[in-house]
């Protein structure tokens, strides 16, 4: 009985996922969306939180007509906005990207949009995380 | 109450006929050979002896002082309405000078030490100023091919000669002079500090011209004392018109023109805080920009003429710049090198001025740090280890380099010496102009003109004096706090390499000094050359290491122990069961090659504490003389991967 009532709501969860107004963004849509400031506001893995540091993400991505560009500010621990720049590309919805100093961002992410304002990043390399982002402008 | 006492117990010796029986056979309070720390120097106060008691003065210990012959008895310091609890807790409340006439010293010393009530009798022994003491009058040719205006705003004519603030290569001041062998504060001069009034340096040495026109603007000021009446002492402080400091030597006015004076004070001060942009003469390190901004000197003379330098006057001077809100003191002297050859030694030969550093360290002037800075230069002997004071382990010590960024041939360098700063230097080629030496501020009255070169670790000890006022004004903006011991750790750690260039020899124009085999001095010039920048993001903040789970690393410990971590002795790593947990380090971590080498499992964030010796590869100790102990907390921050430039993507 216990596991019918479970499977019950797990069905009825997963019908209202479907017929949610949830967001199934086209890549062209994705982009226009991904353009704007985001703050990290949760990361997390199936294990862990990243323990006691205060860790400050905003990241700006700048749409362009040839390359498009990012601006990364980051306060990881009790430092300093540091700022990266570099670029990044959309395919379909795996987003990648380089340093303005020619390296290539650590990992490359699937990306998804749960609402126009709110974002989340997944790794695709090495365990998985994933990282929510709120937009800010 | 003192200047009281003082009247008082000559007046009680003259008159009253009392006696006091010292007993020979029975001394309690150690043996007494053994109070008596030090060995009288050829230049000791051949009429006064310092002592210290086991407790307050009373009517028997001055009986017993006036069976001895003792001329005179009077407290060492100045009380301080309102330090009186930590007067005792350093003890500076049992020191005396006792005085005698027509005695010898060493039987008075001797007889003094039979003394119970006496635990220590020190001889009045004298240091020595960390300078050839020679100076060089300006040229009044400001080098002007080589542009520096465009970086920076001041308009300081002579901005262009000072190496030391930024070193452009310029043959013309020597051949060998490297670009970028500097202090590296114009970009904190920029966009981040040049200073704050509320942040005072006392320079602790000749007199300082407070009248200098490049210098008045950043005098500190006795408000009480420069409005009230003359000859008064309006504060009630114990000290009379001590409006700009004071002149501890003569207990009167500040001088710096007496034959035997050189102007060494003054050329300190301006190196720290000669006012900035204000289109006179030099700029300095923290000497504002030209709105009134600038870090306050104090003049605490402890030279004068041919007179002073000893400790007992070196000790009154530390105190009342304590008691009279400096932060930071710029002691640009030393004893004779070997003097002492190690902490301890020092400690108990030189108690009273060990007091009052310990009761000027302990005294919080800012809003900053809980205490003071002293900064000492480390000694002009070529001597491998630094003289004391400086060479105490807890204090730092600053060695010399020229424009060359190589060092001096005259700096101490080895045990004792933390860290190096520019002190300028005589006979480099081309030698047609003293450029490679330091140009600041100087009384015209020795020398017909306001600015002139002078070399030591004199002159390099206010750069860095200057440098930790410039941390504490920007610690202030950004409402930053730390203990003296973090922020000591900060500007130690505040280094640039200076062993990369440690391979050949050094030579002299026309040989007027014996070449230096650069080898010798590899991994003893402290942790590397003061960066003021550095310090500055230090102050900031460090940032977190990167990890990615998975890796046998090795994490870049520069941003906390600046780009020579790679030369730094570490002595180990603190790091809990629970943070090695955190990240799931099997491995325990350890450095090489400067590099921390760590292997995580997992994804977290974990602490550890890295123990290094900031400068040289033994710590100073009570039998040794050595590098300060700097512990430096390094957070890392695992994730499942991590990028090569340090970005979070």
């Amino acid at each position: 009985m216990a596991i019918m009532k479970k499977i019950s709501v797990l069905f009825l969860f997963v019908v209202a996922v479907m017929l949610s107004g949830c967001k199934k963004a086209t890549n062209d849509d994705l982009y226009s969306l991904l353009i704007g400031e985001w703050e990290l506001v949760d990361y997390s893995t199936k294990s862990v939180t990243i323990g006691e540091e205060q860790v400050s993400v905003f990241i700006a991505f700048i749409g362009g007509t040839t390359t498009n560009e990012f601006s990364l500010r980051q306060n990881i621990g009790d430092g300093y906005l540091n700022t990266f720049t570099g670029t990044w590309t959309l395919s379909d919805n795996m987003l990648s990207g380089v340093y303005s100093d020619g390296t290539a961002w650590g990992n490359t992410y699937v990306v998804s949009m749960t609402d126009d304002d709110t974002m989340i990043m997944e790794t695709t390399v090495g365990t998985a995380e994933k990282y929510t982002y709120k937009r800010i402008e | 109450m003192n200047k009281r006492i003082f009247i008082s117990l000559i007046a009680f010796f003259l008159i009253t006929g009392c006696t006091a029986d010292i007993d020979y056979e029975s001394n309690d309070s150690g043996s007494a050979s053994e109070k008596i720390v030090n060995t009288k120097s050829s230049t000791a106060d051949q009429n006064a002896l310092l002592i210290k008691l086991t407790s307050p003065l009373n009517d028997d210990i001055q009986c017993k002082l006036e069976s001895l012959g003792v001329k005179s008895i009077s407290p060492v310091f100045t009380s301080f309405k309102g330090k009186e609890e930590m007067e005792i807790k350093y003890g500076l409340d049992l020191w005396y000078k006792v005085t005698i006439s027509d005695h010898d010293i060493e039987k008075l010393a001797s007889d003094l030490s039979l003394i119970d009530e006496i635990s220590t009798v020190e001889y009045n022994n004298k240091a020595a100023k960390a300078s050839d003491c020679i100076v060089y009058p300006y040229d009044g040719n400001p080098i002007t091919s080589l542009a520096t205006k465009s970086t920076t705003t001041f308009d300081d004519p002579y901005l262009s000669d000072q190496w030391n603030l930024k070193n452009l290569g310029n043959a013309s001041i020597a051949t060998t002079a490297y670009k970028g062998g500097d202090v590296n504060v114009y970009d904190v001069w920029n966009s981040l500090t040049t200073g704050d009034p509320s942040i005072v340096v006392a320079i602790v040495d000749e007199g300082v011209k407070y009248n200098h026109p490049d210098l008045q603007g950043n005098m500190w000021v006795n408000s009480k004392e420069y409005n009230g009446k003359k000859g008064v002492d309006d504060d009630g402080n114990g000290f009379v018109d001590d409006i700009y400091g004071y002149n501890f030597v003569s207990n009167g006015d500040i001088t710096w023109s007496k034959t035997g004076d050189s102007g060494h004070g003054t050329h300190c001060a301006g190196i720290v805080s000669a006012v900035n942009n204000n289109g006179v003469g030099i700029s300095s390190v923290a000497g504002g920009s030209g709105n009134n901004d600038g870090v306050r000197i104090m003049s605490c003379q402890v030279f004068d003429g041919n007179e002073g330098g000893d400790s007992y006057t070196i000790a009154k001077a530390i105190k009342y710049a304590a008691d009279m809100g400096a932060s930071i003191i710029s002691c640009s002297f030393g004893y004779k090198g070997g003097a002492y050859l190690s902490d301890g030694s020092y400690k108990s030969a030189n108690g009273v001025e060990m007091d009052a550093i310990d009761y000027f360290e302990a005294t919080k002037n800012n809003s900053v740090i809980d205490g003071g800075i002293a900064v000492f230069a480390s000694g002009n002997d070529g001597d491998p280890y630094a003289t004391y004071p400086g060479a105490m382990s807890d204090i730092i010590s600053v060695s010399a380099f020229g424009p060359d960024y190589l060092p001096t041939y005259y700096t101490n360098y080895g045990p004792g010496c933390n860290i190096v700063a520019p002190g300028g230097e005589a006979y480099l080629a081309p030698w047609t102009t003293h450029k490679a030496l330091i140009l600041s501020t100087v009384p015209c009255e020795l020398y017909d003109d306001n600015y002139g070169y002078m070399q030591g670790t004199s002159m390099a000890c206010p750069h860095v004096s200057g440098i930790v006022a410039l941390g504490l004004s920007y610690a202030k903006k950004i409402g930053k706090t730390f203990t003296v011991k973090k922020f000591k750790e900060l500007v130690v750690t505040s280094a640039n390499d200076f062993d990369k260039r440690m391979i050949g020899t050094k030579e002299y124009y026309n040989n007027a000094h014996s070449p230096l085999e650069l080898k010798n001095y590899m991994k003893k010039m402290g942790t590397g050359s003061i960066d003021a920048w550095l310090l500055m993001m230090k102050i900031e903040g460090v940032p977190c290491l990167l990890a990615a789970a998975g890796d046998r690393q090795w994490l870049d410990i520069s941003p906390y122990f600046g780009t020579s971590s790679v030369n730094l002795t570490y002595t180990g790593i603190d790091i809990s069961d629970k943070d090695k947990a955190a990240i799931g380090l099997s491995e325990d971590p350890y450095i090489e090659y400067g590099r921390l080498y760590v292997y995580p499992t997992k994804i977290g964030s974990a602490k550890l504490t890295v123990h290094a010796i900031g400068g040289g590869s033994q710590l100073g100790g009570d039998d040794s003389i050595g590098g300060m102990a700097i512990s430096q907390e390094i957070s890392i921050v695992v994730r499942s991967f991590k990028s090569t430039s340090g970005g979070w993507l």
